[in-house]
């Protein structure tokens, strides 16, 4: 399991809402795909995935406030359905 | 840097061009900046509020305004001719990975500028964007992926003023703005000022400055 957590955005930045996820759970996601949306004050802040998985929890909601280092989703970067990507070093197009 | 202008762009085509402009940066592209040229057009951040646009639908269209969501954080702004709107596309993998700090730099980008025009202009604490006194003369709203940057600024050289008086722009009431032309009296080429601002973004952000702008 990996764990997204909100990351850190620099000084002075403690919290974000969640503008939106780009997925749902139970969707599959791929490495570096941006999986949230995050918001601070003049700034929109897209979260990449670190590993290929499921996502299995989406702990939070749309327009929820989050602080960073807290853990929003949880990944399966180990499940069965899996079909990872035999090219994984294809050039990101997602953003 | 890349710098690439876009004369009479539609604001959706310019969010399409932008999302494969950064994509480019993101995949190890060079930063570039880009310059877009909207016809009458306000665009929405992710803060805005319905209340903050203070004309009906149908005045807005009559004026010609065009009324556009837009991925980037802040509330409603206004873009049109006589304005310089800038995306700085910049990578801040190779540069400092704080979203204040990269706000903060762009306004000092701008406020450089600004001062070769003539325009003493100055941060202020809690509220993003430039300003001449306590008139707004630039809006700031910006996004990240992977921490490249985009969206960016728009400065006021000489738009019709009026334009921002239907709205309460950055969601603040009864904001008063101003141009360059505002504050000088005299016409500003806006190509001369897109230089000083390119020559001024390169400094801050060239690889090897980092924190010393």
């Amino acid at each position: 399991m990996v764990e997204i957590v909100v990351p850190d955005l620099g000084e002075d930045v403690e919290k974000a809402k969640i503008s939106f996820w780009h997925y749902e759970e139970g969707d599959k996601i791929e490495k570096n795909s941006d999986i949230v949306e995050l918001t601070t004050d003049k700034a929109t802040f897209n979260v990449p995935a670190p590993e290929t998985g499921i996502i299995t929890e989406l702990y939070f909601e749309e327009g929820d406030e989050v602080e960073v280092g807290e853990v929003i989703a949880l990944i399966d970067d180990e499940n069965e359905e899996l079909e990872l990507s035999e090219d994984e070093e294809e050039e990101d197009t997602n953003f | 840097m890349k710098i690439k202008n876009f004369y009479d762009v539609d604001y959706a085509e310019m969010l399409d061009i932008q999302k494969k402009e950064v994509a480019e940066v993101v995949n190890g592209g060079e930063n570039r900046i880009l310059f877009p040229h909207f016809n009458h057009t306000m665009t929405m951040g992710r803060d805005f509020k319905d209340r903050d646009i203070l004309v009906t639908e149908n005045i807005l269209k009559s004026l010609g305004i065009k009324l556009f969501g837009a991925d980037r954080g802040g509330n409603i702004t206004y873009h049109g001719p006589g304005q310089i709107v800038c995306y700085p596309v910049i990578n801040l993998n190779y540069w400092k990975k704080d979203i204040n700090l990269f706000i903060r730099s762009i306004e000092n980008v701008i406020i450089r500028a600004l001062a070769v025009a003539g325009v003493v202009s100055v941060k202020k604490k809690q509220l993003t964007g430039v300003w001449v006194k306590d008139k707004k003369i630039a809006s700031i709203g910006v996004g990240f992926s992977k921490w490249v940057s985009y969206h960016g600024f728009s400065l006021n050289a000489d738009p019709r003023l009026y334009y921002f008086s239907i709205m309460n722009p950055c969601g603040i009431k009864d904001a008063e703005y101003t141009s360059i032309k505002k504050e000088t009296g005299k016409d500003f080429d806006i190509e001369l000022l897109k230089g000083y601002i390119i020559d001024e973004l390169e400094r801050c952000f060239d690889k090897a400055a980092a924190l010393a702008y």
